[in-house]
C-alpha cells in the first residue's frame, strides 16, 4: 500500500533518461543499460604505483548521469546497481586475486559533512557486501583539504593531491591484497597518490577500481 | 502522453479539478452522485477500461467534494431569510485576532444563536481586548449579510468572503464573555509564535517593520504603501510570501541543519516538520502551502531514494490543497501560484540557450556567471510575465511588464534581505547591531530599485479580457510553446486560427450601443455615457475622497474593465463637492480631453486648485452660458440651462441641465436644480423637456421636482441619486409621492445600486447592480 502510494507520487524513472521504468527494470531502462559497455583493462605505465586498475564503464552521458545522481542527488541505490555490475564483470574477467581489504578513496571530513556521505564509501560497502570481502571504510585518511579537481590540469592535480593521504595505523596491510575504489578515473592522480602512500606499508598487491574512466 | 508517463498524477488531478469546477457551477443531487461513485467503484473491478473508470471516479469525487451542502441551520441560510440579526450568540474563534483601526477582528465559527444550534463561519469585530485563537465566546451581537458591491465590475467582497467560507459579518458592542480557552494545540501555538515574531519585527525593524511582516509572516496590514509601490514595479510577488521565499528559507535551514546533523534523513524529517509549522504560522496561505508541500514531497522523494518528477509533485500539491479546501481553487492566489510554477517547470526550460550543465557553469568566469544569471532571470521573468499577464488582466484589469526588468535585481536582493532579516528576528538584540546596517543598506538599495522599476513605462492599468478570451489566449500561448507535440500541420493551423477568431470575435462583440451608467457613489452624482463610437462623457465626478464610495471605488473599476483611460468630455453640473469631488483624481489619473463647466464654478476659489492640473492636461474648457448642443453622430446633447438671462443666488439652480437624444430614447440630466430653475425651464423651454428618462433633480430633495416640471417631462423612468441612510434623508417623501406613478420604473441608488442602460435607440435594457433587476423595454414610443 505504502509502496503503491510512493510509486504514484514518485514513479520509478530511469536515472539517466528519466523515462518511466518497466516492471522488470530496477534502476535504469534497458536502452540506457545497453549503452553501458564494460571496458577492457587499462595498461599501466611505470608512473603508477598500483598493480592493476579496472574501470567498469566508459565516461558517457548515461554513466555520467548515474554518477551525478549518486553524488549530487544522493540516490544511494545506484551503488547497488554498480555493485551488481561489478560482480558480473568480476565473474567474467576475474581481474583481481583474492582481495583482503576493500577501501574507498576518502573525502575530507569537512567535505563529507557538506555532502553528507562519501560516494566511494557507499560503493565499497555494496561491493564488499555482494562479494563478501572485508570492508574497511577508514583505512585511508585524507589529511589535507584539497581543491576540487574538476578545473585542474594533470600536473596541477598531481601536485594538489600529493601527500594528502595517510594510512590508518590500526590496520596492518602487510602482505595483503588491497582494493581501492573511486567513482571516476580521470588522470589517476588521486589513486596514484594513495597507492604511493600505501606502498610504504608493504602490501602484497594494490588494485584500483573505478566505475568510470574519462 | 509523454508527460503522463512520468507524472502519473497529472491526468487524474486534471479530472479532479474539472470535477470541482463542474461541481461548483452545476448542482448535482448528492444521492445521484453517491450512486454514480458506487457504480464507478464496481466498474473499476469489472471492466478492462480501468484507467478511464479511475479518471471518471476522480471527476465524480471532485464534484462530490465541492457540492454545496448547507444544512438548514447554516448561517448562510439564516442570513438569507433575515437581513439583520441582533441576538445572543456563541462561537469559537478560529483565526488569529488582528487589531485593525482600533477594532479587533477575527473569524468566528458559530455554534449557537439564541440557544438554537447553528453552523458556519462569520467575520467578527469588536472593541474588546484579550481575545485569543481558540476561545469560545458568548455575547450579544449584530449579524448581517456581507454587502454586495453595487457597482458594475467592482470588487465583490461577498463572493471573495464566500471563497474563504465566510458568510456574514458580526459585531458586538456589549461585553464578550470567554467561556473556555482551548487547549494548546498545533494551530494555537503557531499563532502565538506568529504574534511573537510580529512583536520582534516591530521592535527591531523600525520603518521597515511593515515590509518585513509581509515578507516573513504574510501579514499585509501595515504595508499598503509598499504594496502599491511593488505592484507598480511588477515585484508584488516579492512582497507576498511565495515559493521563492519558502525556497530561500529551505536552503538556509537545510545548510544550517546539515552542518549540525550528520544523519541526512533525520535532518530532512526535521526540516519537513519545521516547514509545516511555518505554513501554519503563515496561516496556510495557498502559495506557502503549495511551496511547503512541494518541498516536503521533494524531501520525501529523497528519503525514498527516488528522483522526483517536478510536475507530479506540483499536481500532488494541488490535489492535497484542493482536497482540504476545494474552494481555494477559485482564489486568484492559488491559480496564479500554480500557473507560475507550472510555467517555470515546463515552459522556461524550453528556452534552449538557458540550458547550462553544472560543469559548464563551473568553468565560467565570474563576470560571465553573473551575466548568465542575470540573463536567466531576465528571460524567465519575461516568460513568466507573458504567461501570467492574461490572468492578471482578467482579475485585476492591469498589465505590467515592469517586473521583467525589476526582477533582475529585485530577486537577488530579496535572497539577501530575507536570510538577513530572519537572522535579525531570531538573534538577540546586541548581536544584530552589525547586521542592522547591512540590512538597512540592502533595504535602501531595494527601495531605490523598486522606485526605478515602478517608473518604467511597461505598465497599463486599463486592460481587460473576458473568460473566453482568457482561455483563448492561454490556448495560443501553450500551443506555441508545445508546437512540436502537435503532430499534424493542419491541426496546428486550424488551432491557431480558431483561437485567434475566438479572441477577436469577443473583441468586436463589444456592442455598438449607447451605454449610460449611473454609478452608486454614495451621496453625489457620477454618471457615464459611452457613445456607440466609443466616445465617453462623464457627468459629474461624485463625492470627495472622504466618502467610501468615491470615484476610485465606484466608477474606476468599471472604467478599467471597459478600457476607458481617456474621457472625451467631463461635465461638472455645478460647484458642489458631491459633484466635482472626484475631479482631482480624474485629472491626475485619466486623460481628459474636454471639460464642460459653468461660469459659476470657474469664478470660485476652489477652481484655483484645478487650474494647474487642467493646464497640465491641456484640456479644452467649454463654458455653458447659453443653450447649445454637441453632436456625436446619432447622439445629440442639448444644454438647456443655465442661460445668460437666468440669475439666482442658489448655486444648485445654476446646474447644467442637459438633454440627451439617441433616436427614440431621450434622457434629461438635471444636476441639483431646484424649484426656481425648474420654473424657469418650464417657462422658457417647455418644448425641450419631454423625456423618457429623468435623472431626478437634487437627489430627490423636496425643494425640487415640482409637479408641473414632472408633468412637462412625463418620464417613463427615473433615477434618484440618493444612498440609503444619508444625513439629508434623501429622497424626500414629497418627491416620492410626485414620482409615485412610475412604480417599478423609479430607480433609487440606495435601493437598486448602480443602474446601467444599454440602448440602440429603439429598445433599452435596464440593469441594476444591487437589487439585480434586469429587464428590456422594447417599446420606446
Amino acid at each position: 500500500m505504502l509502496d503503491n502510494l510512493v510509486n504514484l507520487l514518485f514513479p520509478k524513472t530511469c536515472f539517466s533518461c528519466e523515462i518511466r521504468l518497466l516492471k522488470n527494470e530496477k534502476t535504469i531502462c534497458t536502452k540506457c543499460e545497453n549503452s553501458l559497455q564494460f571496458l577492457s583493462e587499462m595498461p599501466l605505465n611505470n608512473n603508477f604505483h598500483f598493480d592493476k586498475i579496472v574501470s567498469l564503464f566508459q565516461f558517457n552521458s548515461v554513466s555520467r548521469k548515474l554518477i551525478h545522481a549518486l553524488k549530487y542527488d544522493e540516490i544511494k541505490i545506484i551503488s547497488q546497481f554498480f555493485a551488481e555490475k561489478f560482480k558480473i564483470y568480476y565473474n567474467l574477467n576475474y581481474p583481481f586475486k583474492e582481495i583482503d581489504f576493500i577501501a574507498p578513496v576518502p573525502l575530507h571530513l569537512v567535505k563529507k559533512r557538506d555532502r553528507g556521505f562519501n560516494q566511494a564509501e557507499i560503493l565499497t560497502k555494496e561491493i564488499a557486501k555482494i562479494m563478501s570481502w572485508q570492508h574497511i571504510p577508514n583505512l585511508i585518511k585524507r589529511t589535507k583539504f584539497t581543491k576540487t579537481q574538476t578545473k585542474l590540469s594533470k600536473i596541477q592535480r598531481e601536485k594538489n593531491v600529493a601527500n594528502a593521504f595517510k594510512i590508518n595505523k590500526k590496520y596492518s596491510v602487510v602482505d595483503k591484497n588491497i582494493l581501492i575504489v573511486d567513482d571516476v578515473f580521470t588522470t589517476g592522480s588521486t589513486l596514484n597518490s594513495i597507492a604511493k602512500t600505501l606502498q610504504k606499508e608493504n602490501p602484497k598487491n594494490i588494485f584500483a577500481l573505478t566505475i568510470m574512466r574519462a | 502522453m509523454r508527460m503522463g508517463r512520468r507524472s502519473p498524477l497529472l491526468i487524474p488531478v486534471i479530472f479532479w479539478i474539472l470535477g470541482i469546477v463542474i461541481g461548483k457551477y452545476f448542482c448535482v443531487s448528492p444521492l445521484v452522485l453517491f450512486a454514480l461513485i458506487g457504480i464507478g467503484f464496481i466498474l473499476f473491478f469489472m471492466t478492462k477500461y480501468k484507467n478511464w473508470v479511475i479518471l471518471i471516479l476522480f471527476l465524480l469525487l471532485g464534484v462530490f467534494r465541492i457540492q454545496p451542502t448547507f444544512p438548514p441551520n447554516h448561517i448562510k441560510k439564516i442570513i438569507q431569510n433575515n437581513a439583520e440579526i441582533l441576538q445572543p450568540i456563541r462561537g469559537q474563534i478560529v483565526s488569529e485576532v488582528v487589531k485593525y483601526e482600533k477594532k479587533y477582528r477575527f473569524k468566528l465559527a458559530l455554534s449557537k444563536i439564541a440557544d438554537a444550534p447553528v453552523c458556519g463561519k462569520i467575520r467578527f469585530s469588536t472593541f474588546q481586548k484579550g481575545l485569543k485563537y481558540g476561545d469560545v465566546i458568548e455575547t450579544v451581537a449584530t449579524i448581517k449579510a456581507i454587502e454586495n458591491n453595487s457597482n458594475p465590475a467592482a470588487f465583490n467582497y461577498a463572493k471573495y468572503s464566500e471563497l474563504q467560507r465566510i458568510f456574514a459579518l458580526g459585531f458586538a458592542k456589549t461585553k464578550i464573555k470567554i467561556i473556555k480557552n482551548s487547549p494548546q494545540q498545533f494551530q494555537k501555538r503557531a499563532i502565538q509564535i506568529r504574534k511573537d515574531i510580529r512583536h520582534r519585527i516591530d521592535a527591531k525593524f523600525g520603518e521597515y517593520a511593515g515590509f518585513i511582516k509581509a515578507v516573513v509572516i504574510g501579514d499585509k496590514n501595515n504595508s499598503t504603501e509598499w504594496r502599491e509601490l511593488m505592484n507598480r514595479a511588477g515585484l508584488s510577488h516579492l512582497l507576498a510570501i511565495s515559493g521563492l521565499h519558502v525556497g530561500i528559507i529551505y536552503l538556509a535551514l537545510m545548510s544550517l541543519l546539515s552542518a549540525f546533523i550528520p544523519h541526512r534523513n533525520f535532518a530532512r524529517i526535521l526540516l519537513m516538520i519545521i516547514l509545516v509549522f511555518y505554513a501554519a504560522i503563515c496561516l496556510w496561505s495557498p502559495s506557502v502551502s503549495r511551496a511547503m508541500l512541494m518541498i516536503n514531497l521533494f524531501l520525501f522523494a529523497k528519503i525514498f531514494q527516488r528522483k522526483p518528477d517536478k510536475n507530479n509533485i506540483l499536481f500532488a500539491a494541488l490535489l492535497i490543497i484542493t482536497a482540504v479546501s476545494p474552494h481555494q481553487l477559485f482564489s486568484v492566489g492559488l491559480q496564479m501560484s500554480f500557473l507560475a510554477v507550472f510555467v517555470m517547470l515546463n515552459i522556461v526550460p524550453k528556452i534552449s540557450f538557458l540550458k547550462f550543465t553544472k560543469d559548464e557553469i563551473v568553468f565560467m568566469k565570474f563576470g560571465k556567471k553573473i551575466l548568465n544569471a542575470a540573463c536567466i532571470l531576465f528571460v524567465s521573468s519575461l516568460i513568466l510575465n507573458v504567461f501570467l499577464a492574461p490572468i492578471i488582466v482578467y482579475y485585476f484589469q492591469c498589465f505590467n511588464f515592469n517586473g521583467v526588468v525589476g526582477n533582475i535585481v529585485g530577486i537577488p536582493l530579496m535572497s539577501f534581505i530575507l536570510p538577513v532579516s530572519l537572522l535579525m528576528i531570531f538573534l538577540p538584540l546586541p548581536l544584530i547591531l552589525f547586521l542592522k546596517s547591512s540590512f538597512e543598506f540592502l533595504m535602501y538599495f531595494f527601495e531605490v530599485w523598486s522606485n526605478f522599476s515602478a517608473n518604467l513605462p511597461f505598465f497599463n492599468n486599463f486592460a481587460s479580457i473576458n473568460v473566453v478570451q482568457l482561455f483563448a489566449v492561454y490556448g495560443l500561448l501553450f500551443s506555441v510553446f508545445w508546437w512540436k507535440y502537435i503532430r499534424k500541420k493542419v491541426v496546428k493551423i486550424i488551432l491557431i486560427i480558431t483561437l485567434l477568431c475566438v479572441f477577436f470575435f469577443f473583441e468586436v462583440e463589444r456592442q455598438h450601443k449607447l451605454k449610460i451608467t449611473f454609478f452608486d457613489c454614495g451621496l453625489g452624482d457620477l454618471f457615464l455615457i459611452e457613445t456607440p463610437q466609443n466616445q465617453t462623457i462623464l457627468i459629474d465626478c461624485g463625492p470627495p475622497e472622504t466618502n467610501p464610495k468615491y470615484f476610485e471605488k465606484s466608477a474606476l473599476p468599471y472604467l478599467r474593465k471597459s478600457r476607458i483611460s481617456s474621457i472625451d468630455y467631463v461635465l461638472i453640473t455645478h460647484a458642489h463637492n458631491d459633484h466635482y469631488g472626484g475631479l482631482e483624481y480624474i485629472l491626475e489619473n485619466l486623460e481628459v480631453k474636454n471639460l464642460i463647466l459653468t461660469d459659476e464654478f470657474q469664478s470660485r476659489k476652489i477652481w484655483e486648485n484645478y487650474a494647474d492640473l487642467i493646464e497640465f492636461e491641456k484640456c479644452e474648457i467649454f463654458t455653458i452660458s447659453d443653450t447649445t448642443h454637441l453632436e456625436f453622430n446619432d447622439l445629440k446633447l442639448k444644454f438647456i440651462h443655465p442661460d445668460k438671462s437666468f440669475a439666482n443666488k442658489n448655486i444648485n439652480n445654476l446646474s447644467i441641465v442637459m438633454r440627451c437624444d439617441y433616436f427614440d430614447f431621450s434622457l434629461l440630466f438635471t444636476g441639483d436644480l431646484e424649484s426656481d430653475g425648474e420654473k424657469y425651464l418650464c417657462k422658457n423651454y417647455p418644448e425641450f423637456l419631454n423625456c423618457d428618462f429623468l435623472k431626478v433633480c437634487h437627489h430627490g430633495s423636496a425643494t425640487s421636482t415640482m409637479q408641473e416640471f414632472v408633468e412637462l417631462i412625463t418620464p417613463k423612468y427615473a433615477f434618484i441619486s440618493a444612498p440609503r441612510k444619508n444625513r439629508f434623508n434623501f429622497p424626500h417623501q414629497k418627491t416620492m409621492q410626485t414620482l409615485d406613478f412610475l412604480g417599478e420604473n423609479l430607480f433609487i441608488e440606495g435601493v437598486d445600486g448602480a443602474l446601467q442602460i444599454i440602448t440602440n435607440g429603439k429598445t433599452a435594457k435596464f440593469k441594476t447592480y444591487f437589487s439585480k433587476k434586469e429587464f428590456v423595454d422594447n417599446n420606446l414610443e
